[in-house]
């Protein structure tokens, strides 16, 4: 036990200890502060059919549990989808594999430490929402016991839960990537909706419900009923950004029968039990070079007979080596496919992978000098920084322009937005690459934006709709492109 | 012939660690051995000659330029081998060479020269075609040598190069610094002392970030039997 907790502490600690993690940190209390939103507001987070609750201790206790649910299995994409493979990252995979340790006690270590990192972004919202309550002033009686026992008895089991889900999506190699990602925003999604759309006509609480979202809804809509029974709200739940509530009342907060904290002390063992049927294949052997086939140089060669700069040609090389085969096989299928299939298919299918297709091997291109320990190498050349930085943004383009240009070549004249969109990708990849030194923000964030944009189609993250203005956000993307690699080239030139 | 001043250098890393101490050395084209135990200073010293790390106060001066303000002189003539230096995994080594041959400014038809030149001195023949992530240990590092001597470099600084190295590949390393040394100025940090007790042309012993002892082997070597029974009784005055 102490063992595991060590492994866990160290893991923690290493996790914590980031620049990612203040960038989460920040975003979190930023969206505790808007999640609850002034009188005046014109919006509202939580609104059952034009009613909220009074600012007091049981609605924030209740919203802040809501903010858990909806922001931490997201959260996890960040913070937890990279965790078994960590150790592979790091290069410290020889030194874990070859403890004394047990591997699921390593893996375990690692649970506990996702856990407590979950837990303590939870325990933060908490503390973010009792400054709210204060600063809002609707209702400064504090009730602790109505803040902590939904963090305890809702949070705590929901973050158990997407540790251990974590943990499974990374023990199966294939998913070690954006693959992983993308599942995983899919994951997250589900473990929210499910539940609400399994509970029948009315909102009730559901008996397989991980994240606790019935156990709330029907609470808020129970109280709702039975303080204000001429409200005529039924199962209208609107979570994030609805129009204003035109009604308040006083939320009774959630009462807990033995049955229902059972029910969510359960997850707990069973998401122990999740652990250790996926710590025999967690924390296996990263894939090596060394395992890279004849067929996997091919394109590596064809590049190097290219007739480009030697630069260019050098950072291409590298890029396509990292990508291999497969992805540039499927940039291909998808570029001939943009071109032949119907518009329909194209807006629901084609356009949605092209933009996530190459984003793995160029969020890899980006720290390829980070993980290769060439930083200072390569700063001690007379070569300006800002010769290389564009060479490595060319090489990262050349990865993702068959299938955008396929894309854009059906928009006519305005398809070349796309291009520009990509290229500003592109840069960005670059520039997290240099200011992290890990591929995981810009891949999280992207993938954020590819959810939220080219599949659900929110259009000011959704470049298909950037194409009906193309002369402005051509012009911006060519300006956040310069922008971004010369704050990049500024970055990779400073001395230490 | 080429002078590096070393004047009065200090760094002080966040935190008020000082790493370097008020380091002066005069050097001229020769082996220049900078001895020292793990974390002396050598690196910190070294990655400030090879300006890419900002010395807290002081300078450093290529042929009387002030390499500090204006590091693009030096970078010219400069072949450097950082401790723990990386190899781009994907390429191969003769890709991987003509990608910093390019960084170097060196021309295609010359690049291609000194690399099979380099790739034959380095005995990396065999292995020149293959990916460096499947290349063993000291083949890498031998990749890594080879880069710092790409470009015919009039400085050399290479910290710790003989890592990873075997007894045979040691030696041949050390004879090809003291062929290419011969008027150039050459650098080379290590803790081993015998990578430098027959090479150098002159010792710089360096401890908790001060320069403790200075001058030629015999010098340094003085009424002690050997030159590493004088480092650790320099090192041991030191602590």
């Amino acid at each position: 036990m102490t063992a595991i907790l060590a492994v866990g502490r160290a893991d923690f600690r290493q996790r914590t200890r980031t620049f990612g993690m203040v960038v989460i940190v920040a975003a979190a209390l930023q969206l505790g502060y808007l999640f609850v939103p002034d009188a005046s507001a014109a919006y509202s987070t939580v609104d059952l059919g034009g009613w909220r609750g009074v600012y007091d201790s049981a609605w924030m206790g209740a919203c802040t549990a809501w903010l858990c649910t909806m922001l931490l299995p997201y959260a996890g994409l960040f913070l937890l989808r990279p965790a078994s493979s960590r150790d592979a990252l790091l290069g410290t995979y020889p030194l874990v594999a070859s403890a004394p340790l047990s591997r699921a006690s390593v893996v375990l270590g690692k649970w506990a430490s996702n856990v407590a990192v979950l837990s303590a972004l939870g325990a933060l919202l908490v503390i973010a929402a009792i400054a709210m309550q204060l600063l809002r002033g609707e209702d400064r009686t504090i009730d602790i016991a109505a803040y902590i026992v939904p963090y305890l008895a809702l949070t705590i089991p929901a973050v158990a839960v997407i540790a251990a889900l974590a943990l499974a999506v990374d023990a199966l190699p294939p998913l070690r990537g954006v693959l992983g990602g993308i599942a995983w925003l899919f994951i997250a999604t589900a473990l929210i909706v499910v539940p609400l759309t399994k509970s029948g006509g009315g909102i009730h609480v559901a008996p397989v419900d991980p994240l606790g979202v019935t156990t709330l809804a029907s609470s808020m809509f129970d109280s709702l009923h039975a303080s204000q029974p001429a409200a005529n709200a039924q199962h209208d739940l609107s979570i994030g950004g609805g129009p204003a509530a035109k009604h308040v009342f006083r939320f009774g907060g959630i009462h807990w029968s033995a049955t229902m904290l059972a029910q969510r002390a359960a997850w707990l063992p069973a998401s122990f039990l999740v652990v250790l049927l996926v710590a025999p294949f967690a924390l296996t052997a990263p894939r090596t070079a060394a395992k890279r086939s004849r067929l996997g140089r091919l394109p590596q060669r064809f590049v190097q007979r290219l007739p480009l700069g030697r630069l260019l040609r050098a950072e291409l090389a590298s890029a396509v080596g990292t990508a291999g085969p497969w992805v540039l096989l499927g940039s291909v299928v998808l570029a001939v496919l943009a071109l032949l299939l119907p518009t329909v298919a194209i807006d629901r299918a084609i356009a949605p992978l092209v933009w996530i297709w190459p984003l793995g091997p160029i969020a890899a291109s980006s720290v390829v000098d980070a993980r290769a320990n060439l930083d200072a190498l390569l700063l001690a050349t007379p070569t300006a920084v800002w010769r290389r930085v564009v060479a490595r943004w060319g090489a990262c383009l050349a990865l993702a322009i068959v299938p955008v240009a396929a894309l854009a070549l059906r928009h006519g004249a305005a398809g070349i937005t796309l291009v520009a969109i990509a290229a500003a990708i592109c840069a960005l990849a670059l520039a997290f690459g240099a200011f992290t030194r890990s591929p995981v923000g810009f891949s999280s964030l992207m993938l954020l934006a590819w959810y939220l944009g080219p599949v659900n189609g929110l259009s000011a993250l959704d470049p298909a709709a950037a194409v009906a203005y193309p002369a402005s956000i051509t012009a911006a993307a060519i300006a956040v492109t310069a922008l971004v690699l010369a704050a990049t080239a500024a970055r990779l030139s400073r001395r230490t | 012939m080429h002078r590096l001043e070393i004047d009065l250098v200090s760094k002080t890393y966040r935190g008020g660690i000082q790493a370097v101490c008020e380091v002066a050395l005069d050097l001229r084209p020769g082996i220049i051995g900078l001895l020292g135990p793990n974390g002396a200073g050598k690196s910190t010293l070294m990655g400030i000659v090879a300006t890419v790390a900002r010395p807290t106060s002081g300078t450093v001066r290529w042929n009387g330029v002030d390499a500090v303000r204006a590091p693009r002189a030096l970078r010219r003539v400069l072949g450097y081998l950082p401790q723990d230096a990386g190899l781009y995994p994907h390429l191969d080594a003769y890709e991987f060479l003509d990608y910093i041959a390019a960084l170097k400014e060196i021309e295609g038809r010359s690049a291609r020269r000194q690399i099979g030149e380099l790739l034959d001195a380095l005995d990396l023949g065999p292995v020149a075609k293959r990916a460096l992530g499947t290349l063993s240990g000291g083949n890498r590092q031998r990749v890594a040598i080879a880069q710092a001597l790409l470009g015919d470099p009039q400085l050399l600084v290479v910290d710790e190069p003989t890592v990873g190295l075997d007894p045979e590949q040691r030696i041949r390393f050390r004879d090809l610094l003291a062929r290419f040394a011969h008027d150039r100025i050459v650098l080379l940090s290590t803790h081993v002392v015998s990578d430098v007790e027959f090479t150098a042309d002159r010792i710089v012993v360096i401890a908790a970030g001060r320069v403790v002892a200075d001058g030629t082997p015999r010098e340094v070597i003085g009424p002690h039997p050997s030159l590493e029974a004088a480092y650790l009784a320099e090192v041991g005055r030191a602590a």
